[in-house]
């Protein structure tokens, strides 16, 4: 009963699957907790942003060892990872990478397809809620992970008329790599 | 097959969404609150009938009894919410193509409770859902008049 | 246009056809659902003042959950007709409503030997408590918490309230402890059940 394995990914091996929307309707009960649990919708949005930076620092290890890509040296390569790789590993949806900036230091992640939000409808008095908020602070966990430093925005929200998901992914800075290996040893 | 009005009560009796199809003034609300509200002990006749061993508790409750200006529909689903639709058509209308919508009308419920922000046995309050439930009436197109009308 | 795309609900509500197809269930990894589920302990343990304010916060998630589930379950399975009977429930919480959260149905039911009211589902291996790490300090927390408040928001949605609290158990042939759901019927169920079979007889 349980599909094994997005259908995008070539190089990803399947994980175990859970229904999907056992997981949206979970995740949706949780934004309801915390919108009871603090009165300001700003605090909601940063501690959703911090799970998910919490989740991000975590999971890179497991996409590490179960993508067997070759480590990605510029932010353009991560970025299409996440988008192409990641993304369907973990949620079973691919992203799209586009509006980069001249320099190549920011980025859009557009996502039309996103699990976490499935059969939203954002009530008026939550309009500033920024409902999938998790997956910015899973970027920007992962990324760190991997010594880059970024800054997640959306841009673009399905759940407030926009026509797609678009996380706007800016480079902060790239740590020299420190590993004490490399790829040609 | 003319639809006039869709109700939906909880599983309290408690009334979550009433549209008239059709603008209705606030005496004419009060009336469809009246006659949804009669129905209730209709559906639970009906229910009370089907209590028997081996009776299959179907959702589709069928007309539930005409009234001089409607025919009344029931639906009762597995947790208790009662879906009415109120149609005033002069002929009988096929009891598959009221089942059609109740469905369609139940689907739209599922949908709207999926929402996080739902809540439970509230009054609906909902844009989508508003806009979903015309898209479902207005495939029967009311004669000479568009899918207008208001809720309270 | 993948799976999860067609299965997802649209706008265009009159286009969908009227049965569900339920041989493609949309899925996510589980690795995700048990990322988010561990950051949401993680949450509630840096803020509840008790195992069991803890435990009651996890649950009222799991409820939520449960509501909606027993809705979109209703309208989409066939063979669910109205219970009325509390074996009915339980068997279709036991089977049909296990196998879609959690993949599988669950392995025992049981009424309790002396109590009327009280029943046991157990899970043999619960889906989402398996890649759950819990802080030691909270070794008596049971993450299973979870499944519970889903039960009982499936429950209460049908009708039969109740309380359903989730246990660690140890099992001889299972490597790690099973997880026992013990379901506390409301009195007003039994009361009901006790008319209705009055009224059946009479």
């Amino acid at each position: 009963m349980l599909r094994g394995g997005p259908p995008g990914a070539r190089n990803a091996p399947s994980l175990e699957q859970i229904n999907a929307e056992v997981f949206t309707l979970t995740y949706g009960s949780i934004v309801r907790q915390l919108i009871s649990d603090f009165e300001d919708i700003e605090e909601v949005n940063k501690q959703l942003e911090q799970m998910g930076y919490n989740m991000g620092i975590r999971l890179v290890d497991e996409f590490l060892a179960k993508a067997k890509i070759t480590r990605c040296s510029s932010f353009k390569d991560t970025a299409e990872v996440v988008a192409k790789q990641a993304l369907p590993m973990f949620l079973n949806v691919s992203a799209n990478v586009a509006n980069w900036s001249p320099d190549q230091t920011e980025c859009s992640l557009i996502l039309t397809d996103n699990p976490l939000a499935d059969f939203v409808e954002l009530p008026e008095e939550h309009r500033d809620l920024k409902y999938c908020n998790v997956l910015a602070g899973v970027v920007r966990g992962a990324l760190e992970m991997v010594n880059m430093e970024v800054e997640c925005r959306w841009v673009g929200d399905m759940l407030k008329g926009d026509d797609c998901y678009e996380l706007r992914v800016k480079l902060k800075e790239h740590r020299d790599e420190k590993f004490p290996y490399k790829d040609d040893d | 097959m003319t639809i006039a009005c869709v109700a939906f009560i909880g599983p309290q009796n408690n009334p979550m969404y009433l549209r008239s199809l059709e603008p209705a003034s606030d005496d004419q609300y009060m009336k469809l609150h009246y006659v949804v509200h009669c129905s209730l002990d209709a559906v639970e006749e009906k229910v009370l009938l089907k209590r028997g061993p081996g009776d299959v508790q179907e959702s589709y409750l069928g007309l539930l009894y005409p009234t001089e200006d409607y025919r009344v529909y029931g639906y009762l689903t597995n947790t208790h919410v009662k879906i009415i639709v109120l149609l005033d058509d002069e002929a009988p209308v096929k009891d598959d193509l009221v089942m059609r919508v109740m469905k369609r009308l139940h689907n739209l419920y599922v949908d709207t409770t999926s929402n996080p922000f739902h809540k439970f046995g509230m009054p609906i309050s909902s844009p989508r859902f508003d806009a979903a439930l015309e898209s479902i009436v207005s495939v029967y197109p009311r004669p000479g008049g568009s899918v207008g009308g208001f809720k309270t | 246009m993948n799976a999860r795309q067609t299965a997802k609900h649209s706008l265009n509500i009159v286009d969908r056809p009227l049965t569900k197809n339920r041989a493609e269930v949309p899925t996510v990894s589980l690795s995700a659902f048990a990322y988010l589920f561990s950051e949401y302990i993680q949450y509630l343990v840096d803020r509840a003042n008790s195992i069991s304010e803890l435990e009651d916060r996890l649950e009222r998630v799991g409820f939520e959950v449960g509501l909606r589930v027993l809705e979109l379950l209703s309208y989409r399975d066939k063979a669910l007709r109205r219970k009325t009977d509390v074996l009915d429930i339980l068997r279709f919480i036991h089977g049909p409503a296990w196998q879609y959260l959690f993949g599988k149905t669950a392995d025992d039911l049981q009424q309790a030997a002396n109590a009327d009211d009280e029943y046991y589902i157990r899970d043999y291996d619960l889906l989402i408590s398996r890649y759950i790490s819990v802080p030691r300090s909270y070794e008596a927390f049971n993450p299973g918490t979870l499944a519970a408040g889903m039960m009982r928001g499936m429950l209460d949605s049908a009708g039969f309230p109740a309380r359903v609290t989730a246990h660690y158990m140890a099992h001889k042939d299972r490597p790690r402890p099973i997880t026992t759901f013990m379901i506390k019927l409301e009195p007003s169920v039994l009361a009901r059940q006790a008319q209705m079979e009055a009224a059946r007889k009479g």
